[in-house]
């Protein structure tokens, strides 16, 4: 080894000793970051691209709703399903929806468990995207059953009729994972910034907004009494949501691996469905990360390096879902049964053949590219890759659920299937709520934690011996 | 700011002397055990007729473990390299020993290679449909072993295992010599190395999981030739993990007892281990719950038996036994925050994880055999799943004491290491 | 409650979170007990320093977990064996695998929400009101950049004049008595 390249330490992005990109900028202290952070809420000025956003996303809520009446007043038949695809759109945005819902609670979560310090500065954000996909996600199941407002019959109480729910039927458990899962975001989302509230009730200016931030800072004052029990709660709500995150897409691969359908009876169902919600919830960050730092300015506080580690973790996700696609082709082979066989065929080659290609191009191939460092520091490349993984990752479930709706055991059962308007205009407007409710969050609440960010500070740690600060308040 | 260079006065970096004691522990005590099996063995053959088979599939079962240590060992260190951490300069080198022990998994493995017959059914059986014409073999056992002959086939899987082996090998080579080579720098280079060693194990990780996936499949999945199942690679895979990390944690624990890794061994980084230890423990019963609950409820006839198999007759003691020890007990120990900063409460708790693997793998082969299928009995066979595995154990841990002797215990040239060599600083 | 009056404490402020630390330590040496920080962020070490070193809220949630798991897994239980029994292709009706899920997610819930609602309650939160939001500086930098000592009048070492003393000896840079 005569000569070892030397990576270029004076760029101030980078840590001098390993060579990283920085988790926040040097040079910032408490009230810089809090400043930085709380002007964005607190400002009177609110910005006309706001407006503009605003009115756009909530122009396709209104097409959401529309959708939804006509849906209303005459029934699922104005969707695409039919015997034998009963299960469409509504089901793949569903599990779309809620996979993208993932990466949230698995960034405030499972990163806070293993001390992943990265993660701080865009936790809160991620987490307010996993409620509002949630709230998208549970619509579908909702307006799919037909009469929504006999929803309540899937909560076991005791009626009348003396009729109780069937506790064996994953469609059972997808209430109670769902709700559980919409719940326990919430309580996590809302507890992880009630310090916070606590800022801005001290730094907003009006009546009203210091009597909405006090009322949700349930009158924090920073006792580090309080904190340590906050920390607790904080950490266990962590500890408890990472297995969440897991229990709830295993449940929803149990829709289709519990029943007998080839394409969908397949043990390797729950981590793959795992993987691949977290790849496509990652993606989803993404999206929603590299223009909120650009508009708002916030290079310092999400930093190249958080690009870095999430094109990573899709890297990873992406060669686990790899590794998915490719045990089901090769049992299909191995397990020496000719409907296994077929279902891969017709997946393959069959009349809807395009669309496992399309997932194949989207989920495996394009984001190979992730391998390379260029492609996981550039916000612009990176933003290109996301929108193609959640691209793909739509097309995946379409694969599973309607390709193998089609082709069931029975030829005289096969049939096929097309969209209807109502369909694109449902999943059309549910991006409109998602991105509705994004802009509302961005602009009410505070969307990076500042007291943990605080804690990302080199002057927050305690010093054994009193030296002197290098970068002074 | 200014950062110390790495090696200003190194401490003594050595592997402790007690070593040496477990490495002769180790050979004594694979030698009572081979004793024992022998004397077993003709037990079994001469009173009960049972010949010498279960000599055999416990044997198989011995050399899983082992490659499991092995192979996962070199996973561990590969994902250690991937997420960083100062968790994984702690226990670096000790993994890299156990990768190391990989020679010896391959020599491990001849007795299986060369009797494969006496093992696998689709290597009994040549000609399945003249087989099952002499009613040897069922309709569908026949139609596995013909459709499935392209991958299990005698020549087709030593084929296939010694690409595995190559492959391994490759990786071990390169990872081994670069530690080495990072230790020699004089310079920290930490971006150069950092980057290098990212880089081979993010190759890595995903040769591993196919390599692994394809053995899993020839050695032990494909006792039962007709059942299959998307999960397995994937059960391996985390049960690799597991076991592979519970002996870490145990061995760094021992080592600690004497310097330099009772000062380098900070409750900090103990604490992490414990939690890691604990996602593995919750990641297993995971996947294997899943795959239970999704064959459980499909009860398809190509699919079920393999849980019969393993359940009925005297096995669901077994079967249940595996769950509270894989499981229960090391989840339950684990929640406690006090129990993973105790040193020996922690080293309980690994013992008792990879006993838990070793019990898994017994429920994994032994019932495979129609002899063994859905009756459990005692016999002197039974037992030679406890010498048997024993003794392969023993020597395999004999290698990897051999091998931990031969490198410093901690690596020097880390961006972590002038701090973890600080005694015990601020943490209470 | 009937209305207090009077002093609730005196309340020292610090720039930096290590003078705080000292501080408080101090204070908890010479016999304070009721006495508190403030900090706009987790400071492990001031915790440590005023004593405070085990909570009840990991007890909190592990009791809601469990009454979560045993209500959900009797109520499947009764609800499939008892009060509705139904064959469901064969399978038995204490079909024990498929309960394991809700079970499972409602001991998640109810730990959730123990550990949440818990931590609330166990530090006495909401309270919208305090003495201490009564100190200007305290509602300036509380919450943003500044490290409070507060010592309250409920302890019996407490006096306005040596209690002042005693933390004017750290050079914090006000001390301000607090009213009720």
């Amino acid at each position: 080894m005569a000569t070892i390249p030397e990576s270029p330490v004076n760029d101030p992005m980078l840590d001098p000793i390993t060579g990283e990109n920085l988790v926040i900028a040097p040079g910032h202290t408490f009230k810089s970051v809090t400043e930085e952070v709380s002007r964005i809420v607190l400002t009177g000025h609110t910005p006309l691209g706001w407006y503009f956003g605003f009115a756009l996303a909530g122009s396709i809520v209104i097409m959401l709703l529309t959708a939804i009446s006509w849906l209303f007043l005459k029934g699922v038949g104005i969707w695409g399903l039919d015997i034998p695809v009963a299960w469409g759109f509504a089901i793949i945005n569903f599990v779309w929806w809620i996979g993208i819902g993932h990466a949230g609670t698995l960034i405030s979560a499972f990163l806070l468990l293993f001390k992943q310090q990265w993660r701080n500065s865009i936790n809160r954000f991620a987490e307010a995207m996993t409620i509002f996909a949630v709230i998208c996600a549970a619509l579908f199941p909702l307006i799919h059953v037909g009469r929504p407002w006999l929803g309540y019959w899937l909560i076991p109480y005791p009626s009348t009729m003396n009729v109780w729910p069937n506790f064996r039927s994953p469609l059972l458990w997808d209430v109670f994972a769902v709700s559980t899962y919409g719940i326990i975001s919430v309580v996590f989302w809302y507890i992880g910034m009630v310090p916070d509230m606590g800022t801005m009730r001290d730094r907003c200016k009006s009546k009203v907004g210091q009597y909405f931030y006090g009322l949700l800072s349930v009158g924090w004052r920073g006792s580090v009494r309080h904190w340590m029990r906050y920390e607790s709660a904080c950490l266990l709500l962590a500890g408890l949501a990472t297995p969440l995150v897991l229990s709830v897409h295993s449940v929803i691969s149990f829709d289709f691996a519990v029943a007998i359908l080839p394409g969908w009876h397949t043990a390797i169902f729950p981590p793959y469905f795992v993987a691949g919600a977290i790849y496509s919830g990652f993606a989803m960050v993404i999206t929603l990360a590299v223009p909120i730092r650009k508009w708002y300015h916030l290079e310092d506080l999400i930093t190249l390096r958080h690009l870095d580690n999430m094109g990573k973790v899709m890297l990873a996700t992406g060669l686990i879902i790899a590794y998915g696609y490719a045990m089901d082709v090769f049992m299909a082979w191995f397990s020496a049964s000719r409907f296994e066989f077929f279902m891969i065929w017709n997946r393959m080659f069959g009349p809807i053949g395009w669309a496992y290609w399309v997932l194949i191009t989207c989920n495996i191939v394009l984001p190979q590219l992730l391998w390379l460092r260029k492609f996981r520091t550039n916000p612009t490349l990176l933003f290109l890759i996301s929108l193609v993984i959640n691209t793909g990752m739509w097309f995946e479930r379409f694969v599973i659920i309607v390709v193998s709706l089609t082709r069931d055991y029975l030829p005289s059962s096969w049939g096929t299937y097309k969209a209807t308007r109502w369909d694109y205009m449902t999943l059309g407007g549910t991006l409109g709520l998602f991105t509705a409710l994004f802009f509302l969050f961005v602009r009410f609440l505070p969307m990076i934690p500042m007291s943990e960010l605080r804690v990302l500070l080199p002057q927050s740690k305690i010093r054994r011996k009193a030296e002197p600060l290098e970068a002074g308040d | 700011m200014a950062h110390g260079p790495y090696s200003n006065s190194l401490p003594d970096l050595k592997t402790p002397a007690f070593v040496n004691d477990w490495r002769r522990g180790a050979l004594i005590t694979a030698a009572i055990f081979a004793v024992a099996s022998a004397v077993l063995a003709y037990l079994a053959a001469s009173l009960q007729h049972d010949g010498f088979q279960h000599l055999l599939r416990s044997y198989l079962m011995g050399f899983v473990l082992c490659w499991s240590f092995a192979l996962g060992g070199q996973a561990l260190l590969m994902l250690q390299y991937l997420t960083g951490g100062k968790w994984g300069l702690v226990v670096r080198r000790p993994l890299e020993a156990m990768a190391r022990t990989l020679p010896l998994v391959a020599l491990l493995f001849l007795p299986i290679g060369f009797c494969m017959k006496r093992l696998y059914l689709w290597a009994r059986i040549s000609d399945p449909a003249a087989a099952f014409k002499a009613h040897l073999i069922t309709h569908d056992e026949a139609h596995a072993i013909a459709w499935k002959r392209p991958m299990l086939g005698i020549g087709s899987v030593w084929i296939q295992t010694i690409i595995c082996f190559a492959i391994w090998f490759t990786f071990l080579y390169f990872m081994d010599r670069w530690s080495v080579q990072r230790d020699a720098d004089p310079e920290p280079h930490v971006h150069f190395w950092q980057t290098r060693f990212e880089n081979i194990s993010g190759f890595g990780l995903v040769i591993y999981s196919i390599t692994m996936t394809v053995v899993a499949i020839d050695w032990v999945m494909s006792l039962d030739v007709t059942w299959y199942s998307s999960m397995y690679g994937f059960l391996f895979l985390v049960g690799q993990g597991y076991a592979a990390f519970a002996l870490v944690i145990y061995t760094t624990l021992k080592l600690s007892k004497a310097e330099p890794l009772k000062t380098v061994l900070r409750v900090t980084e103990q604490h992490d281990l414990g939690k890691l230890a604990f996602a593995f423990v919750m990641l297993n019963i995971y996947i294997a719950y899943s795959q239970f609950l999704i064959i459980w409820s499909g009860n398809l006839p190509d699919e079920i038996p393999w849980y019969l198999d393993r359940i009925r007759g005297g096995w669901g003691v077994i079967a249940t036994l595996d769950f509270v020890f894989h499981w229960l007990v090391p989840f339950t120990l684990l929640l406690s925050r006090d129990i993973k900063r105790n040193k020996r409460r922690l080293m309980l708790v690994c013992g008792i994880m990879i006993f838990a693997r070793c019990w898994d793998t017994f429920w994994l082969i032994a019932p495979n055999f129609p002899d063994a299928a859905r009756n459990l009995h005692l016999s002197f066979g039974l037992f030679e799943y406890v010498t048997v595995p024993i003794t392969v154990g023993a020597i395999w841990m004999w290698y990897y004491f051999t091998q931990l002797q031969k490198r410093p215990i901690v690596q020097t040239n880390d961006p972590h290491f002038d701090e973890i060599m600080e005694a015990q600083h601020a943490h209470a | 409650m009937p209305v207090q009056e009077g002093i609730y404490g005196l309340l020292a402020e610090f720039n930096t979170p290590e003078e705080l630390v000292v501080a408080a330590k101090a204070a908890h040496d010479s016999g304070w007990r009721r006495l508190d920080c403030y900090t706009p962020y987790c400071l492990e070490e001031a915790a440590e320093a005023i004593g405070f070193h085990r909570n009840f809220v990991p007890l909190v949630c592990l009791v809601g977990g469990l009454m979560g798991l045993t209500a959900m897994f009797l109520m499947e239980t009764w609800v499939a064996v008892f009060a509705y029994p139904l064959n469901v292709a064969g399978r038995p009706l204490f079909s024990w695998p498929a309960f394991v899920v809700p079970a499972y997610e409602w001991t998640i819930l109810w730990a959730g929400l123990s550990a949440g609602f818990g931590m609330l309650a166990l530090c006495g939160l909401p309270s919208l009101y305090h003495p201490l939001f009564n100190a200007p500086n305290f509602r300036d930098g509380a919450t943003t950049d500044k490290f409070f000592l507060c010592l309250e009048a409920s302890d019996p070492k407490f006096s306005i004049l040596e209690s002042r003393a005693f933390l004017e000896n750290f050079q914090p840079t006000s001390v301000v008595e607090v009213e009720y």
